[in-house]
């Protein structure tokens, strides 16, 4: 240490590491890893004191600033979350949570990429499932929001390669198009939160399909009934449309129903025009 | 005085929110230019891109970085700096500018705006990377002084001088944040303005004015009022020096209507230009 403070590089450390720890200030100029570059007893010799504030609170300023940064971040990510768990509770988790996965973006937009499976198991087990789907239902969202703008499939092109490739036909899934399996109780409280209507709390049963597209860059939301809403997962998730059908139903919906639907949901910009479409993710 | 880059007066602008979108696209020219926080727009190809692409097409655009975490010993982030690049060559920037201050180290991004030691290790240190970062983007950056609420003893200057060292290390201009100055000149005991008459004026190409909070131990830097008097005083103390400047005011939390903010840019330009008229008046006066 010189004399009048640290080096650059171990100053950034500790100033990190006091500023950042869940616990507060005071926690974190006690912390094994602030205390290993700097006793707390020795801070007067890096931060200078003036005026009313101590140098405790001056780095408590920073440090009361951290928490404030993220929670206001993900509450804007995720406002149904937010409000299903209360302000206290969503606290406590975004706490956690970036305690866990601290940002490393330039950008606060990625802090919440995580939470969804995060929040799948925080808390009591009792709502987990709901509370992951609330959360997966607003990251699909946000994604969708910020997806790249890209030439789409049209439902003539798409007349034209089912024509062509029949049930080998492969869809390439649009970046601004999300589709989910969640708990009906999860739209509920997307819905109670837009309507600012009370949130309920129970799971309820089955699963509903929900697609997120984008329209004049605006997010918007359909639901799907179970069929069509299996099948257009499967396609987005790179099968090909023959295995898709078999996934989507025992018996297979009319040729009819089924090119009606897909060219709904071309409309509905669910397929991108140029690419090659991968084979099935790991997740589907 | 022009600044030494020969970069133009952009007039009097006010920083691109969200909740103004719709407005600034139906009144596009309602301000002489717009600045872009730069990471709200680098990850998205979603409707903040498209507005901003919008209004370039007809009101001059700057970029104001918060993570280029120049003050950091971490690497650089290049990929960072390549999307930046990008950015300011898709919206056609006049500028890129960021801050005087670290985000974060051994990968973590703090999201604020952390003080610095002024003394001669982190004045090679940010002047070495400053010559980098603009070698990537191939123009100058422009760093503005941040507001800070704790000082280093390890400071061996003040921060007027370190920047105006660091413009001539670098290459860099300086982005004069006036409610900054007043702020730490408040939490620090610094005098305002000897500040603004230490800061080398040709390097000056922009100048920020905001509101700030007054918490009676300190002040905090919160962007959400209205530009105080003791800022508008210091704000014609510098343009007496700089001459005519590009001027922009921010306004970040409980942000008001466009219009609100629009009168207090017609206000900049009101104070400037009697300022302007007081310091040419006397020179007159003088050469009489």
């Amino acid at each position: 240490m010189t004399s009048a403070g640290l080096p650059l590089a171990t100053f950034q450390e500790w100033m990190q590491a006091v500023i950042v720890h869940p616990g507060g200030v005071d926690a974190g100029l006690r912390s094994l890893s602030a205390r290993q570059i700097l006793p707390a007893s020795r801070l007067g010799a890096v931060v200078r004191a003036h005026g009313a504030l101590s140098p405790v609170e001056r780095l408590g300023i920073y440090a009361s600033m951290y928490p404030l940064r993220t929670v206001e971040a993900l509450r804007s990510d995720y406002p149904a979350l937010a409000s299903l768990l209360g302000e206290e509770r969503f606290g406590a988790l975004v706490q956690e949570y970036v305690a866990a996965h601290p940002s490393t973006s330039f950008t606060l937009a990625r802090l919440g990429d995580r939470l969804p499976s995060f929040v799948a198991a925080w808390g009591p087990k009792r709502g987990q499932g709901l509370r992951a789907d609330v959360a997966r239902l607003e990251r699909a969202a946000a994604a969708v929001f910020d997806a790249a703008d890209v030439a789409l499939l049209d439902a003539p092109a798409l007349a034209a390669a089912l024509a062509s490739e029949g049930e080998s036909l492969r869809l390439l899934a649009a970046p601004a198009f999300a589709i989910l399996a969640v708990r009906p109780s999860a739209v509920a409280v997307l819905d109670a939160v837009l309507d600012d209507a009370p949130v309920p709390t129970s799971a309820g049963r089955g699963l509903v399909y929900v697609a997120f597209h984008r329209r004049d860059f605006t997010v918007l939301r359909r639901a799907l009934d179970p069929v069509s809403g299996r099948l257009l997962a499967a396609l987005v998730s790179g099968f090909p449309l023959g295995e898709a059908l078999a996934r989507a139903a025992r018996r297979r919906p009319p040729a009819r129903v089924v090119s009606g639907w897909l060219a709904e949901w071309s409309a509905l910009g669910a397929f991108a025009r140029a690419g090659v479409a991968p084979g099935p993710s790991a997740a589907s | 005085m022009r600044n030494r880059f020969g970069l133009p007066m952009l007039g009097y602008g006010v920083g691109l929110r969200t909740v103004h979108f719709a407005d600034h696209l139906e009144r596009p020219g309602a301000a002489d230019f717009v600045e872009a926080i730069t990471e709200n727009f680098l990850d998205t190809g979603g409707r903040p891109l498209h507005v901003l692409e919008r209004l370039a097409e007809r009101t001059p655009v700057v970029l104001h970085g918060v993570s280029m975490n120049v003050g950091s010993v971490d690497p650089l982030d290049l990929g960072y700096l390549r999307a930046v690049k990008a950015l300011a060559r898709r919206v056609d920037a006049r500028w890129v500018t960021d801050h005087l201050c670290w985000t974060g180290v051994a990968g973590r991004n703090t999201h604020d705006l952390l003080p610095l030691p002024r003394n001669e290790e982190t004045l090679a240190h940010v002047a070495a990377r400053l010559r980098v970062v603009q070698d990537l983007l191939e123009r100058p950056v422009h760093l503005e002084n941040p507001s800070t609420y704790l000082e280093l003893a390890s400071s061996t200057m003040g921060e007027a001088v370190f920047l105006g060292r660091l413009a001539d290390l670098s290459g860099c201009g300086l982005l004069v944040d006036v409610n900054n100055v007043f702020v730490s000149a408040f939490n620090h005991g610094w005098d305002a303005e000897a500040w603004i008459d230490a800061i080398p004026a040709d390097r000056v190409v922009q100048v920020h004015l905001a509101g700030h909070t007054d918490l009676g131990t300190h002040l905090l830097d919160t962007h959400s009022d209205h530009v105080r008097d003791e800022v508008w005083a210091l704000y014609a103390r510098l343009v007496r020096r700089t001459g005519p400047v590009t001027t922009l005011v921010e306004w970040d939390e409980e942000i008001p209507a466009l219009d609100v903010v629009l009168a207090e840019a017609r206000k900049a330009r009101a104070v400037a230009e009697a300022a302007l008229g007081d310091r040419d008046g006397h020179s007159e006066r003088e050469a009489a």
